[in-house]
């Protein structure tokens, strides 16, 4: 394993790796303290995948970001999913573990069925007793903290009694889970909400936040709706000069966190997205150090 | 709880289900419904990657709208998705001068599910039993991920001229493949992984034939069975043992 020794006050800084990138992880020489995968991709049981993640946790400290754990979900996850997850994380001993909040799992007409997709919350106390009560289940069976992100949406569903952020800081209150906080979600929700400043938002956000319960950052970009349409998180482009701004804030206030590129359709060139980690690299050395 | 549970059951509905007059924003109800269908497509084209060069992206999309009405994800894992289309390609007209892609596609699901299972390799340990034992009292336990299948198209040759890298040899080769079919013919197939890699051939009709009676009997009774006198033991024992067919040899008061 990778134990590279970094200047005091400077994050991990990372990428998402995806499978068209992994050769070149894994053959070039990379100034990246982690990388990232989603969970979920190597689920199987053995296989090439396998010993793909092998070599990447050999050559890299790993983090374990999961899409589908539905932790908000009122039909409780699947104990088959739960297991694999904590197979995966006896095999690759990740530096961090996350998901988010999002519920995924249910039925129609009686069938079980998996959304696929991350599905909004209501922001109420019933949701947040059923979270709570998920992520209970989940931390105690992998034995250790599960990060929480926000999330993106595209629609509200009546009957929320808080906000977003209130709810995941009670939820961190109730069960010690860290967030991890995808600053492009933050402006994507600002954006269709018809925000007109949202940067200002963003900061706020995160200044609503305490101190130490950021555990990782997220940072990506979004593609320009067409116009009159809802902005869509879809990770296909480079990190927006707004969330570059709301970076810099959120380090200024909150310090060295773990920050991570994700970029994952229309991939670019392996080196490009290592230059948008260098970059977020640069910006918290620059705000670290200099103010 | 049982408010956010039929909130919850209610917006999977609307989004694997669409219907007209929906509680929740249509916008955004949009934005769910064509990402769940982008996801869908994009899952059974890594899962079935030979009907996906055989059928292109846009029927491969149709396909996965109507495998995703009947056969609803429930895992987590899109990769285990997809059982079921074969059974909706059979017999669809938009496949009517291609009936070789079902067969494809069957090949392709299991192709791609045994590739993530364990991985195995021969008990060497058992060995010695073929000298302790009469072969009555033996027993060959195969490679758990082996697979075979019968099919009235070389789906094998199908699926290796599909993953050359260009599309004119992809194409020459499909339509020297279709020549050299005739009629009635009938191809047998084994799959299997082999370490961590799969294997995938044609095999010979006495080779599926020994495979599949070994598999359920004993050496003795699966020899007498075959009767084809070419056939000879020694040299399939050899080879399996090679190519880790075989997982473990059993004698009877073990298996």
């Amino acid at each position: 394993m990778n134990s590279r020794k970094l200047p005091a006050q400077q994050p991990l800084i990372g990428v998402g790796l995806r499978h068209p990138h992994l050769k070149e992880a894994l053959d070039t020489p990379s100034q990246l303290d982690f990388v990232e995968v989603h969970s979920e991709n190597y689920f199987a049981q053995g296989g090439p995948l396998h010993a793909q993640l092998e070599h990447i946790a050999h050559h890299y400290p790993l983090s374990l970001h999961s899409t589908a754990m539905g932790v908000g979900s009122a039909t409780p996850m699947h104990d088959d999913y739960l297991n694999k997850l904590s197979h995966l994380i006896e095999l690759t001993n990740p530096i961090l573990v996350s998901d988010h909040a999002a519920f995924c799992w249910g039925s129609i007409n009686g069938a079980p069925v998996h959304s696929g997709d991350l599905l909004p919350l209501v922001y109420n106390q019933e949701n947040l007793q059923i979270m709570v009560r998920n992520l209970d289940r989940i931390q105690q069976q992998l034995g250790r903290a599960v990060h929480i992100e926000n999330l993106s949406t595209y629609l509200t569903l009546p009957g929320s009694t808080m906000t977003e952020l209130e709810f995941l800081l009670c939820l961190h209150e109730r069960t010690q889970c860290g967030l991890l906080v995808d600053l492009n979600n933050i402006l994507v929700n600002a954006f269709n909400a018809k925000d007109e400043s949202p940067l200002e938002t963003g900061i706020h956000w995160i200044k609503s936040i305490p101190h130490n319960v950021i555990k990782e950052i997220h940072l990506a970009g979004f593609s320009s709706p067409i116009l009159g349409n809802m902005a869509v998180d879809d990770h296909a482009c480079a990190v927006s000069e707004t969330c570059w701004s709301l970076y810099a804030a959120t380090i200024a206030h909150h310090g060295a966190i773990p920050t991570l590129i994700e970029w994952d359709n229309a991939l670019p060139e392996w080196q490009v997205l290592v230059n948008q980690a260098m970059h977020a690299r640069t910006i918290a050395y620059e705000v670290l150090n200099h103010g | 709880m049982d408010n956010l549970n039929q909130m919850q059951h209610q917006l999977l509905t609307d989004i694997f289900k669409p219907q007209p007059n929906s509680i929740f924003d249509a916008n955004g109800l949009a934005i769910y419904q064509a990402n769940l269908r982008a996801t869908a497509k994009r899952a059974l084209s890594i899962t079935f990657p030979t009907v996906n060069q055989l059928i292109g992206s846009e029927l491969l999309g149709y396909f996965a709208d109507r495998l995703l009405a009947s056969e609803l994800p429930y895992h987590g894992d899109w990769a285990l998705w997809g059982k079921t289309l074969p059974t909706i390609m059979k017999g669809h007209p938009a496949l009517a001068n291609y009936p070789f892609v079902v067969d494809c596609a069957e090949l392709d699901y299991q192709c791609h599910q045994l590739l993530r299972q364990q991985d195995v390799s021969f008990i060497h340990s058992t060995l010695s039993l073929l000298h302790e034992y009469s072969p009555e009292t033996l027993f060959l336990r195969l490679n758990p991920t082996l697979y075979l299948m019968t099919s009235e198209y070389p789906i094998v040759d199908i699926r290796s001229a599909h993953m050359l890298s260009s599309t004119k040899q992809r194409q020459t080769a499909l339509r020297q493949i279709v020549e050299n079919t005739q009629p009635s013919m009938q191809f047998h197939v084994m799959a299997y992984k082999n370490g961590r890699n799969l294997q995938v051939s044609s095999i010979s009709k006495l080779h599926f034939d020994w495979l599949t009676l070994i598999g359920e009997h004993s050496i003795d009774t699966a020899l007498n069975k075959i009767s084809n006198t070419e056939f000879s033991f020694q040299n399939w024992l050899l080879t399996a043992l090679q190519e880790n067919i075989i997982l473990e040899v059993n004698h009877s008061a073990s298996k």
